[in-house]
């Protein structure tokens, strides 16, 4: 009976939920960055290309100058600006042994979410839309999708939530058996899956 | 009530091992589908990316997708179109869509046209669609390009005075562009048959497009548009320098070139113009 023992235990432990959760942030706080860079050269000299511009269907200026890209009038890689540094700020305290109250936990997942609903609108967007991928949003958008599992398995194992008994149980159950993993692969590999469906003669052509 | 309480904590053990082997079974069959699951979704991936990869290889060449015999002006190599065989060689590099392209090629596109003609320099044209997000989805930029690769390829001798048609009539930034008839009727009025002007909505040379605008900014070493070379000099197309001649004067520019063609570097043709 090795409950805690496995991949399965250590997924459940408080070093690999930050640890990971830090990574990612880490790794979204530094796409961000780049977006937000290239806005700004890209404001100041429009005819030009960014290094990040490999085709015309993998080009970072075709969705960085799209409305879609300053839907709220600036770039959106601001708002991963100020909001990764929140997740990095979290995720030490946490390995560090602090432990936020429920309310605090809840605010966190409520404005990730909303962050993650954001990032995969504009993923859509340019998958549909603007018919190009930028390989800095892919990046935004992977570890958006990894910090955002992070903190809702975290929640949910400490019961932070605010869900009646029943459901906190049975998703803690989930969590404990892996669907959550399953889940987060699942949706992953289907991104992927449609980018090669869609990009792949660009992209390995 | 000892006996009772110890039958239901008895009990309570027995419900939760049960619980425990429950989960254990649950652990492992999440597991196996994880795996069943990871591994399709893999295998479709690289099927796919296998697929896209041989499918690409068999694809005719995308320079010349018709197979039909390409006139001398175009060169698929390069991704250029080349004008005149003079031995001064002047690249240009350009957009339709970006308005510094349309400013330069106003000022010194005719000039350049009537030398090529004379076979004073060999004249080589790059168009590119890096734009094409500024014609509000219009693709402005590739619509163009291809509208000039097509008339050049068709009837080499009217490409030039169409480019020009396209300067003069150039559309702004964030617009629509101008219209798929507006291209087609600006080629007719310099004289390009209906034959060729029909072909421009296929929108053949996409792919020669999107090649020569990867050529230009990677081993062309161009930066941002218009760009300029003079036998391979750099005179415009580095978005952080100023064009080492003066493109937005008449006539300097073919002063440069009638030096260089009397013998001077453009080195040296630079320098003194630098200095005067």
């Amino acid at each position: 009976m090795d409950t805690a023992g496995g991949f399965l235990g250590l997924r459940q432990k408080n070093a690999w939920i930050f640890g990971f959760m830090l990574f990612s942030s880490c790794v979204s706080l530094v796409a961000s960055f780049v977006l937000s860079y290239d806005a700004l050269e890209w404001a100041a000299n429009p005819n030009q290309l960014l290094p990040c511009d490999i085709s015309s269907t993998l080009s970072c200026t075709a969705v960085g100058t799209s409305w879609q890209a300053h839907l709220f009038g600036f770039p959106n890689s601001f708002l991963g600006l100020v909001a990764e540094p929140v997740v990095i700020t979290i995720a030490v305290a946490s390995l560090a042994g602090v432990r936020f109250p429920r309310g605090f936990m809840l605010a966190a997942q409520v404005v990730y979410t909303l962050g993650f609903i954001f990032a995969y609108w504009l993923f859509a967007q340019a998958y549909f839309a603007i018919n190009a991928l930028c390989p800095w949003c892919l990046l935004v958008s992977l570890s958006t999708t990894l910090v955002f599992s992070t903190l809702t398995h975290v929640n949910i194992r400490d019961g932070n939530l605010f869900l009646p008994e029943g459901i906190s149980a049975k998703l803690q159950w989930a969590c404990r058996v892996g669907i959550d993993l399953l889940i987060v692969l699942v949706w992953l590999l289907t991104v992927v899956l449609m980018i090669v469906v869609k990009y792949g003669s660009t992209i390995f052509g | 009530m000892a006996k009772k309480s110890a039958a239901k904590s008895a009990a309570d053990r027995r419900a939760k091992i049960a619980a425990l082997e429950a989960e254990q079974k649950a652990k492992k069959r999440v597991k196996t589908i994880i795996i069943v699951v990871v591994s399709l979704l893999l295998a479709t991936i690289i099927g796919v990316i296998i697929f896209v990869a041989l499918q690409n290889s068999a694809k005719p060449d995308p320079t010349n997708p018709s197979g039909e015999t390409i006139p001398a002006q175009v060169d698929n190599s390069q991704y250029q179109i080349v004008f005149g065989s003079g031995a001064t060689i002047v690249d240009v590099y350009f957009d339709f869509m970006c308005p510094g392209c349309g400013s330069v090629e106003r000022t010194i596109g005719e000039d350049l046209a009537k030398m090529a003609a004379e076979d004073q320099i060999t004249l080589r044209m790059h168009p590119l669609s890096f734009l094409d997000s500024l014609s509000q989805e219009t693709r402005y930029s590739t619509r163009a390009a291809n509208a000039f690769i097509t008339v050049a390829m068709n009837e080499p001798d009217k490409a030039l005075d169409f480019a020009q048609m396209l300067w003069n009539d150039q559309p702004e930034e964030n617009s629509t562009g101008l219209s798929d008839e507006y291209l087609v009727s600006d080629a007719q009025y310099v004289g390009v048959s209906a034959e060729t002007t029909d072909k421009f909505a296929a929108l053949e040379y996409e792919d020669w497009i999107v090649a020569s605008t990867e050529e230009s900014f990677t081993s062309g070493g161009i930066e941002s548009t218009p760009g300029l070379k003079i036998n391979g000099v750099l005179i415009a197309g580095k978005s952080e320098e100023p064009y080492k001649l003066d493109l937005q004067t008449p006539g300097i520019v073919v002063e440069a070139l009638e030096q260089v063609i009397a013998g001077k570097t453009i080195e040296q043709v630079i320098a003194e113009a630098a200095g005067e």
